[in-house]
C-alpha cells in the first residue's frame, strides 16, 4: 500500500479507495449475514417440531371393563376388534385425585392423542401376558396439550408470594364437586386486579368473579394448584377468595401456607385451546415426572403425513423422494453420460452437432416449470402414466436433468489432454479402447462431480413436480415406484400453506432436514472431486 | 443379513474374476484400477441392485423367489463390470458405437419433444383465442364456462398483466442482486486473500444450491409479515403477499449466480491491462471503474440478462409469497402475479385437458421458454464476443 504523501492527487485517492473497498467487502458480509440469518431463522422455527411430550401413564390392563370380558383367551383378532378406551380413561382418571363432572372428564380425555389407543392396543397385542397386570406405556399428548407444553407455558406470569394465608374447605356451596376452598387474608390480591370488572353486592363488598371470558388466576402452593373463580374485597380491607383445586382430593385439608405462587394466564379460557383445568393437571404430572419429553421427536421421522398436526411425520415424503431420485438417477446418468460421449468423441463435427450443442446449452437454463407442462403433456396424457407416481416424477426430474449431466460431461472429456488419446492410438488401440481405458477413468472424477450436483439440485425442485400431481394429501408411505407419492420439497410447499403452528414447525424442520441432506451430497461430491482429481 | 452376504460374496467374486483376468489377459498393459478398487465397485454394484430391486419392487420382496433372483444377479453383476473394460473386435466396436449413437439420439428427442409439445398445445390453445387478445388484453381472469347458461364466466387471457408482475418482481430482485453481486465478485477477485476464498467461496456455493422452496417458505413466513407490520407502522398499506417480499428475497436468490458469472468474466479481462493501469500509478479504485468494470462490461451485461432469465422463470419463491391475482399495477406493495404462478395453478385442479383454462397454461409456458432461449443466446453471443476480444 503506497505511503500518502507520495500518492500524486493526494488523500481524496487514497480515501476513495479505502471507501471502494469498503462497500465492496460489505456487500460480501452482507450476503454472509443473510445466510446466517436465513439458516439461523429456519433452525429457530424448527427446532420445536424434534422434541415432543410422552406421558408414562400406568395402566391396568383388565378386560373386564371391555367388550372382550366375555372372550376367554381372546385371540389377536379379538383384541384388535376391542376398543381399549375404559382402559385408557380409568388409568387417566387415577391420576387426578378429585371427582370430576362429565365435561371435565372430556376435557382431561384430551389430552391423550387420538393415535393413544392404537398405541395401547398394538401394545396388548404384542404382549398378551401383560392382561391383568399393571404396565407403564408411554403415549403421545395431543396437539392442544404439545403446543402449551413448548410455548404456552412461557406465556404465564409467576409471582413468588410469601404473606401467610388461611384456607377452610368449603363444603356447602353450589358447586358441590370437591376441592372448594376459602383463603381469606388481608391486601393481597388488590394490585393483581388492575382493570377487573367488578360489581357491588348486597353487603357492599366488591365482588370480582373470574368465569371464561376473563384472564385467569392460579394459586400453586406445594401440591395444591387450584383456579381461582371469585374473590369479595370487604370494606374493612379482608379479602375472601374462592378456590377450586383440582390437585387433592377432597378430604385432605390444609389450614395455612405460607410460601405459595400466583400465576396469571393473559390468554382467558375462552381464547385459548386447553381449558385451566387440563392446564393444571399437565403441570401436575410434569412436576411429578410422569410427562417427560422425548427427543428426538420419533413419530416425526417414522410416520407418514397426517390430519393430525402432531402425528405429521417425513417418512412418506422421504421414501417417495429416494425413489424419484433413484429414477432419475438411472435414466439420467447412462444416457447423459453416453450422448455426451458420443457428441465429443465420435460424432462428426458438423451443423446437426453444433445445432445440438447449442440446443443443449440453452435447454440447461430454461425454468424447471417447462419441464413440467412436458411432463403433463407427454408422460400424464399421451403415454397415460399415473400420476404422481415417483416413476413420472423421476421421469421429469431426469429429462431436467439430462442438459446440466451433458454439459458437465463434455466439460470433463475437453478437460482430458490431446496428448492422452494420440498415445493410445499410437499404440493400436481402437477409439471404444482408448475411451473406456484412458479417456473415462481421468474424466470420471469431472462427471461424478456434475452427476452429484445435478442431483442435489434435483432433490430440492419442487415446480415440475407440482404440475404432474404430486400436490395431492398422500398418508401412505409409497410402497413401489408406481404408487402415489410426494417429494420431501412438495411436503415442505404443502405444510406451509397450513397455518396451525405445528404444521409451521414441521415446515421448517423438514427444511432443516432437506438443508442437511443437500449438504451431505455436496460434500460427497468435493469429496470425491478432491479424491480422484489427477492432474496432468 | 441378506444383503451383506450378497454384498460380501459380490466383493470376493469380483476380486477373484479380476485377478484372474488380469494375470492371464491383461499382463503388462495399463489398468487404471488396482483389483481392490474393481472389487469395490463391484460390492457397489451389488448394492444398488438391491436397493433398486427393494425399492422398486417393495411390495415382492416377500416372495423367496425374488430374493434369491437378486442375489444371483448381484454376484453375477461383478462379472458384468468386466464389459465396461471390453477387448478391442470389431463387434465391440459397432455395440458401443450402437449404443452411444442410441443415447444422444434419444437425448436429441427429448430437446426437440420439449418444443413441439409446448407448441402443439399452444397452437391448440390459439385456435380457441385470439392471439391478439393474448399478447395485448390487460384483463387476466382465467376462468371458463362450466354450463353454456353461466353467467360471468368468460374468460379473459390478458397477458400484461403477468408481463407487468413479472417485470415487477423481477425489477427489485435485480437491484438487489447486481449491485450486491458485482461488488462480491470484485472484492473476491481484486481485494481477497487466498484465504478469504477458500472460506468464501463455498459459503457462496451453499447460498446458491439452496431449494427454493426454503426461500419461498422464508419470504411467506418472515418476510412479508416484516414489511406488512413495517409498512402499517408508517401509514403505507401493505398487501401481505407484496411483491417486495418477493422481490428480495428473489434478489438474494440470485446474488450467487450473479457474483460467479462476473467472477468468471472479471477473471477473463487479460492482467495485460491491469498491469498498465497499475504502471500507469491507479489505486484500485480507479482501476476498476476506469479500466476493468469498462472492459468487463458486455460480460457483465451478458450477466444480468443471463441473471434476468432465471429470475422470470423463477417459480417457488413468487407462488408462496406473491398472489394469484393478476393486478396491473406498479406499486411494489401490492400483490401480482407472474408467469409461472399462473402455470402452476392453472394447472393443479381438475380440468379436462383440452379446456381454453389448461391451453393458456401451454400458451403462457411457450411464451416463457421463447423468452428465456431468446435471452439466453443473446447473452452466450455477447460472452463469445467478449471473450473473442480479449482472448
Amino acid at each position: 500500500m503506497a505511503n500518502i504523501t507520495y500518492l500524486p492527487g493526494g488523500i481524496r485517492r487514497y480515501f476513495y479507495q479505502k471507501l471502494f473497498r469498503l462497500v465492496t467487502l460489505s456487500m460480501v458480509g452482507l450476503c454472509l449475514l443473510f445466510l446466517v440469518f436465513l439458516l439461523g431463522r429456519l433452525f429457530y422455527q424448527g427446532a420445536g417440531a424434534f422434541y415432543h411430550y410422552q406421558i408414562h401413564l400406568p395402566v391396568k390392563i383388565d378386560l373386564s371393563s371391555t367388550d372382550a370380558r366375555d372372550i376367554y383367551n381372546p385371540t389377536a383378532q379379538d383384541l384388535a376388534n376391542t376398543s381399549f378406551s375404559p382402559l385408557l380413561q380409568n388409568a387417566l382418571l387415577k391420576q387426578t385425585p378429585y371427582d370430576m363432572t362429565q365435561a371435565e372428564k372430556k376435557s382431561l380425555f384430551s389430552l391423550l392423542s387420538p393415535e393413544s389407543l392404537f398405541t395401547l392396543r398394538d401394545k396388548i397385542i404384542a404382549n398378551p401376558s401383560n392382561i391383568g397386570h399393571n404396565t407403564t406405556i408411554p403415549f403421545s399428548l395431543s396437539g392442544t396439550a404439545q403446543q402449551y407444553l413448548k410455548v404456552g407455558r412461557k406465556e404465564l406470569i409467576h409471582h413468588d408470594m410469601t404473606q401467610k394465608l388461611n384456607l377452610e374447605h368449603n363444603h356447602d356451596d353450589f358447586d358441590f364437586h370437591s376441592g372448594y376452598r376459602i383463603f381469606s387474608t388481608k391486601d393481597t390480591f388488590n394490585q393483581k386486579l388492575k382493570n377487573h370488572k367488578c360489581t357491588l353486592n348486597q353487603e357492599n363488598d366488591l365482588e370480582c368473579h373470574f368465569g371464561t371470558s376473563d384472564p385467569s388466576l392460579f394459586i400453586r402452593a406445594g401440591n395444591l394448584y387450584g383456579k381461582i373463580k371469585q374473590i369479595n374485597f370487604e370494606r374493612s380491607g379482608k379479602e375472601t377468595v374462592f378456590v377450586k383445586i383440582y390437585t387433592a382430593p377432597k378430604d385432605v385439608i390444609v389450614s395455612s401456607i405460607s410460601h405459595w405462587t400466583l400465576t396469571t394466564s393473559p390468554l382467558e379460557q375462552s381464547k385459548r385451546k386447553i381449558s385451566d383445568m387440563t392446564m393444571i393437571i399437565t403441570e401436575d404430572l410434569l412436576s411429578t415426572g410422569m410427562i417427560r419429553s422425548q427427543i428426538p421427536n420419533i413419530p416425526f421421522f417414522t410416520n407418514a403425513d397426517s390430519r393430525n398436526a402432531e402425528q405429521a411425520g417425513i417418512l412418506g415424503a422421504l421414501t417417495g423422494s429416494l425413489m424419484t431420485i433413484l429414477v432419475c438417477f438411472i435414466l439420467a446418468l447412462p444416457i447423459g453420460v453416453f450422448a455426451a460421449v458420443y457428441l465429443e468423441e465420435f460424432a462428426q463435427k458438423g451443423k446437426m452437432s453444433t445445432f445440438f450443442e447449442i440446443n443443449i446449452n440453452n435447454l440447461a437454463s430454461v425454468p424447471s416449470i417447462i419441464y413440467g407442462l412436458l411432463g403433463l403433456a407427454l408422460l400424464l396424457n399421451i403415454f397415460g402414466l399415473p400420476r404422481s407416481a415417483p416413476l413420472v416424477g423421476g421421469m421429469v426430474l431426469g429429462i431436467m436433468s439430462l442438459p446440466v449431466i451433458i454439459i458437465a460431461t463434455r466439460t470433463a472429456l475437453r478437460s482430458v489432454p490431446q496428448t492422452l488419446r494420440d498415445a493410445a492410438m499410437a499404440l493400436g488401440a481402437t477409439k471404444v479402447q482408448t475411451f473406456f481405458h484412458h479417456i473415462l477413468p481421468a474424466a470420471l472424477p469431472g462427471i461424478m462431480t456434475g452427476a452429484v450436483l445435478s442431483l442435489s439440485r434435483a432433490i430440492g425442485e419442487t415446480a415440475p413436480l407440482l404440475l404432474i400431481g404430486m400436490v395431492a394429501f398422500i398418508s401412505d408411505i409409497p410402497k413401489h415406484i408406481f404408487d402415489t407419492a410426494t417429494v420431501l420439497p412438495v411436503q415442505i410447499f404443502l405444510w406451509s400453506e397450513n397455518p396451525e403452528i405445528a404444521y409451521q414447525e414441521k415446515t421448517a424442520a423438514t427444511i432443516t432436514i432437506l438443508l442437511l441432506l443437500m449438504i451431505c451430497l455436496n460434500g460427497v461430491a468435493i469429496f470425491l472431486r478432491n479424491k480422484f482429481e489427477t492432474k496432468y | 443379513m441378506l444383503v451383506l452376504y450378497c454384498i460380501l460374496t459380490a466383493f470376493i467374486a469380483g476380486y477373484w474374476r479380476y485377478n484372474a483376468t488380469e494375470t492371464s489377459r491383461h499382463k503388462g498393459t495399463f489398468y487404471p484400477y488396482t483389483s481392490m478398487q474393481y472389487a469395490i465397485l463391484t460390492s457397489i454394484w451389488a448394492l444398488l441392485i438391491f436397493i433398486f430391486g427393494f425399492f422398486v419392487f417393495h411390495e415382492y420382496t416377500q416372495d423367496s423367489y425374488f430374493i434369491t433372483t437378486l442375489f444371483t444377479l448381484s454376484v453375477g453383476g461383478g462379472n458384468f463390470l468386466t464389459l465396461l473394460f471390453p477387448d478391442a473386435g470389431k463387434i465391440n466396436e459397432r455395440i458401443f458405437k450402437t449404443l452411444l449413437w442410441l443415447s444422444a439420439s434419444f437425448a436429441f428427442i427429448v430437446t426437440v419433444g420439449i418444443i413441439i409439445s409446448l407448441l402443439s398445445n399452444t397452437f391448440t390453445f390459439f385456435t380457441k383465442y385470439s392471439f391478439i387478445d393474448f399478447l395485448f388484453g390487460t384483463t387476466w381472469s382465467p376462468q371458463i364456462a362450466m354450463r353454456a347458461d353461466q353467467v360471468g364466466a368468460s374468460g379473459k387471457f390478458g397477458v400484461i398483466p403477468l408481463l407487468t408482475g413479472t417485470l415487477l418482481i423481477t425489477t427489485i430482485a435485480l437491484s438487489v442482486a447486481i449491485p450486491v453481486g458485482v461488488g462480491v465478485a470484485i472484492y473476491l477477485s481484486e481485494f481477497a486473500t487466498k484465504k478469504f476464498r477458500i472460506w468464501v467461496k463455498p459459503i457462496l456455493e451453499i447460498l446458491a444450491g439452496i431449494p427454493t422452496v426454503v426461500y419461498g417458505f422464508f419470504a411467506a413466513v418472515t418476510v412479508a409479515p416484516f414489511l406488512k407490520s413495517l409498512g402499517e407502522g408508517y401509514g403505507l398499506t401493505v398487501s401481505s403477499e407484496s411483491a417486495l417480499a418477493a422481490g428480495l428475497v428473489m434478489g438474494m436468490m440470485i446474488i450467487p449466480y450473479m457474483s460467479s458469472l462476473s467472477d468468471d468474466v472479471l477473471h477473463a479481462v487479460p492482467q495485460s491491462l491491469r498491469d498498465g493501469a497499475r504502471a500507469l500509478g491507479a489505486t484500485e479504485f480507479e482501476m476498476i471503474i476506469k479500466v476493468i468494470l469498462p472492459a468487463a462490461f458486455p460480460g457483465i451485461i451478458s450477466a444480468f440478462i443471463l441473471s434476468f432469465s432465471r429470475a422470470i422463470g423463477e417459480t417457488m419463491i413468487v407462488l408462496m409469497a406473491a398472489g394469484l391475482a393478476g393486478n396491473l399495477t406498479f406499486n411494489p406493495l401490492n400483490a401480482v402475479t407472474t408467469f409461472t404462478v399462473q402455470i402452476g395453478t392453472l394447472l393443479t385442479g381438475d380440468q379436462e385437458f383440452d379446456s381454453v383454462k389448461t391451453l393458456s397454461a401451454f400458451a403462457l409456458g411457450a411464451t416463457l421458454f421463447l423468452l428465456t432461449f431468446i435471452l439466453n443466446i443473446v447473452a452466450v453471443r455477447m460472452i463469445q464476443k467478449y471473450k473473442a476480444n480479449y482472448g
